[in-house]
């Protein structure tokens, strides 16, 4: 039975719970202020008093980095995959439902924007902005990727509209909304699910590799990118600066993916 | 003589446009009076699907008109509700019409809400007025589709189409994914609802067998055009094109057919059959005399 | 053994004996006790309903008993040879080889991306050994055989290019390429319109006369057009057997009755 819950279901559990408890507490959880320079306490090892993860080069601890690193990141990716899925979602629905010139203008730019990889087009995007900062990264990105879900949604509507029974509840004349919320949106709340967890996982991807390069976060903000790319110069010296970030990634694409894993088993 | 309930003219379907524009259908046309049956024969891709779904408002006509009660019927967005209410259909995969994540109760129920005559207590007695009318237990009506057979999914799926009272029901292929044991049922059930509800019916098919026990009218279709169409005893008994008459000894004799050594090897041969080769399925037809045989008990 | 009984054994092409078919687990009998025989140059039917056993037997014949499911006792034979005990290896060589498929959808059971003429000539390649242009002239000269019209140009030609008429021949002809002793059809017709079944049961009943035929239907119509025998099946047992006339036109089992009046069938030819 899939119903049954797996131990990476439960770990993903724990692990949105924990997601949930530093966006509402922050800095709380580790008892520091991630800003707080402490140039005595440079490049203390983890394990050191005070400071469990422990400190990078201006003393700073790393803990409580990796907490605020983890707001702006979750909160990022989260914004920007539902900006993607809000917008894709209403473009490919209008689009199947009979819009033919639609269905071919959203052809044509999906085509476009995919001819790009969404990463280099969010790069550009960002540097023709000149600004960076949360919501900046936010909205380029989900505007950059919102395609992935029109392709996906047109593509399953359309299919739908081909259905008899969908053809049958258009016989009988009922008004379009009446006919997406009873015969076409349930059908396509499965794959949704399962394509929204995953572009999440991909947006704190793509959010941290922005904050790698230095186009993400502003200079100094505590973000997964910008500390693996701090701790670069530490590497052999300090490598609990990029070893943190790297695993905290890990650990929340990991537990994205079994989410988006277990979603697919249940609607199959 | 009574005016047509739907009388189609020079009808024409074409997918495509501009250079790539491809008829499917071309120069259809019949009239069908109220409470009779029409079969539309054809092969898989000969375009008599497409004819139905024309008429259903699913396909957009080309060129040609086609007349429901004298008027001339628009795309289905733009269909008044008379005409809506008026034309209903039954498909042919019953896997495929009902909403798997509705129940049966549910699917008979909608269409009701939607026309908005009746009240709650009203539409739950029409509900079930709807499953005797197709003779189903009540008891179905808190399932799921995936819970019934394809028989009985057929069934719902008849229903539906008649709560909205049409005089008008489209039946394309809806035998053809049934068992033969169910096939008989189920177009037992249409006759009977067609003598009932004074139903006209356009019915799909490429069994000769139910459009023998089904239809008033025959229209016969291939690659688009229309080869033949008249009366039922006219087209089963005295077939003009090739395509009728092998379709008819297909359907009587597959044995005597094949065992007609030109016939056989023309069939073998694939392709166009010659009228020489066709000159013996007259005799199967003949000696299967359709209405001596198996005459409806 | 006389010189009879050696000619008896020769001509016989398939010789199921007491098949016996379970499920693994929970144990259950689907076919207790099967007895059939097929002689060179014979075509059999085996008529039933869905789930009567039907095409579990002809997977048993195939070797390809689905999983959950095994044999439990009795043998079967080709060309004298016991193959109900062989190994997936030796299968390989007898599927294809001595044992020609067809089914009932060939487009599923083509590989979409690989054209039709290019699993021909796999076919005869594997288990006659021929080389690249052998295989080919040999894979036309079957498409034609089985009156593929331009058969040149359907050996390049995808399966989905190719109408369910069109696919079936093929399939007729990929079943025939390497000359078997038997060829298993399963429902070869059920899936076409009518016109095209009938052309498909006159094909296959000419080219499987230079073999031998097992077609799996539950259209005992179609069998009566093709077979020279009919075994009707139900409920994993064979309840009427005999030559295809006084199957449909004498009946001795009730349910055989209910088949043929099911199908309308018509007058004897």
């Amino acid at each position: 039975m899939s119903r049954s819950l797996s131990p990476a279901i439960v770990g993903a559990g724990v692990v949105g719970l924990f997601c949930l408890a530093v966006m509402i507490f922050g800095d709380a959880l580790s008892g520091h202020d991630h800003r707080a320079i402490d140039l005595s306490m440079r490049l203390a090892a983890p394990l050191a008093p005070g400071h469990l993860l422990g400190t990078d080069e201006l003393g700073r601890d790393v803990l409580a980095r990796l907490l605020n690193g983890m707001r702006w990141s979750v909160g990022s990716a989260l914004c920007a995959t539902l900006i993607a899925f809000s917008i894709g979602t209403t473009f490919g629905l209008a689009a199947a439902h009979k819009g033919a010139w639609l269905g071919g203008a959203l052809k044509l730019l999906t085509t476009f924007t995919q001819s790009f990889p969404s990463f280099v087009m969010a790069v550009t995007v960002i540097a023709l902005l000149g600004d960076s900062g949360f919501w900046a990264v936010t909205l380029t990105l989900g505007l950059v990727t919102w395609p992935v879900f029109s392709r996906v949604v047109y593509a399953e509507a359309s299919s739908l509209f081909q259905r008899e029974y969908v053809q049958a509840a258009e016989m009988t004349g009922m008004s379009v909304a009446r006919l997406y919320a009873h015969h076409v949106l349930p059908a396509l709340v499965p794959t949704l699910s399962v394509l929204v967890v995953f572009h999440f996982a991909e947006m704190i991807v793509a959010e941290s590799a922005l904050s790698f390069l230095g186009i993400g976060a502003p200079l100094g903000a505590a973000t997964w990118g910008a500390m693996l790319s701090e701790g670069r110069a530490f590497m052999l010296q300090a490598p609990w600066l990029t070893l943190g970030p790297a695993f905290a990634m890990v650990i929340i694409i990991v537990a994205a993916h079994s989410v988006g894993q277990h979603l697919r088993n249940l609607t199959r | 003589m009574t005016a047509p309930l739907l009388s189609i003219q020079n009808l024409g379907v074409a997918y495509g446009s501009g250079r790539d524009r491809r008829f499917v259908l071309r120069g259809a046309g019949f009239d069908l009076a109220p409470g009779q049956v029409m079969a539309i024969v054809g092969e898989s891709g000969s375009g008599k699907s497409t004819l139905v779904r024309a008429v259903a408002g699913l396909a957009t006509p080309a060129e040609g008109e086609i007349l429901f009660e004298g008027v001339a019927l628009p795309p289905l967005g733009k269909r008044s509700k008379t005409m809506l209410h008026g034309i209903q259909m039954v498909f042919q995969d019953p896997g495929a019409s009902l909403n798997p994540r509705q129940s049966i109760r549910t699917v008979l129920e909608e269409p009701l809400i939607v026309v908005g005559k009746l009240d709650g207590a009203a539409r739950r007695r029409r509900v079930e007025e709807l499953m005797d009318l197709v003779h189903l237990d009540h008891r179905l009506l808190d399932l799921r589709p995936s819970a019934l057979s394809g028989g009985q999914k057929q069934r719902v799926a008849i229903a539906r189409a008649l709560s909205m009272e049409p005089r008008l029901l489209i039946a394309d292929e809806a035998l053809s994914a049934l068992d033969f044991a169910n096939q008989d049922k189920v177009s037992a059930l249409l006759l009977e609802l067609k003598e009932r509800l004074n139903l006209a019916m356009l019915f799909v098919s490429h069994d000769m067998r139910s459009v023998r026990r089904m239809a008033d009218h025959v229209c016969v279709i291939e690659g688009g055009q229309v080869v033949e169409q008249g009366p039922v005893a006219e087209v089963l008994y005295h077939p003009k094109s090739a395509y009728t008459r092998l379709l008819l000894a297909a359907a009587l004799n597959p044995a005597a057919a094949l065992a007609d050594p030109r016939l056989s090897a023309a069939l073998e041969a694939g392709g166009p059959i010659s009228d020489e080769a066709l000159a013996g399925v007259m005799d199967i037809i003949g000696a299967n005399a359709l209405m001596q045989e198996q005459s409806p008990s | 053994m006389s010189v009879a009984e050696l000619n008896t054994a020769h001509e016989m092409v398939l010789d199921i004996r007491k098949l016996r078919l379970e499920t693994v687990a929970p144990r259950r009998v689907l076919i207790p006790n099967l007895d059939l025989t097929i002689r060179r140059g014979e075509i059999v039917g085996l008529v039933g309903q869905s789930g009567s056993g039907k095409t579990l037997t002809c997977f048993a014949v195939g070797g390809l008993v689905p999983p959950g499911v095994r044999v439990a006792g009795g043998e079967i034979h080709l060309e004298g040879r016991r193959i109900d005990n062989l190994a997936e290896a030796e299968w390989r060589a007898v599927r294809g080889g001595r044992i020609g498929m067809v089914f009932q959808d060939p487009l599923s059971s083509f590989n979409p991306v690989k054209t039709v003429g290019s699993i021909l000539i796999e076919s005869a390649r594997r288990h006659r050994g021929l080389d690249k242009a052998a295989a080919r002239a040999l894979a036309v000269e079957t498409l034609r055989a089985m009156r593929l019209p331009g058969a040149d140009a359907c050996v390049d030609a995808f399966p989905h290019q190719l109408s369910g008429g069109q696919r079936q021949r093929a399939m007729i002809g990929l079943a025939l390429i390497n000359q078997p002793a038997l060829i298993l059809a399963d429902e070869p017709t059920t899936a076409l319109d009518p016109t095209v079944q009938l052309q498909i049961l006159a094909l296959l009943r000419r080219q499987a006369q230079q073999a031998a035929a097992l077609m799996i239907t539950h259209d005992i119509a179609a069998a009566g057009a093709v077979c020279d025998r009919i075994a009707v099946m139900l409920e994993g047992e064979i309840v009427e057997e005999g030559p295809t006339a006084q199957v449909l036109y004498e009946p001795r089992h009730p349910f055989t009755r209910s088949l043929r009046d099911a199908a309308h069938l018509g007058r004897r030819a």
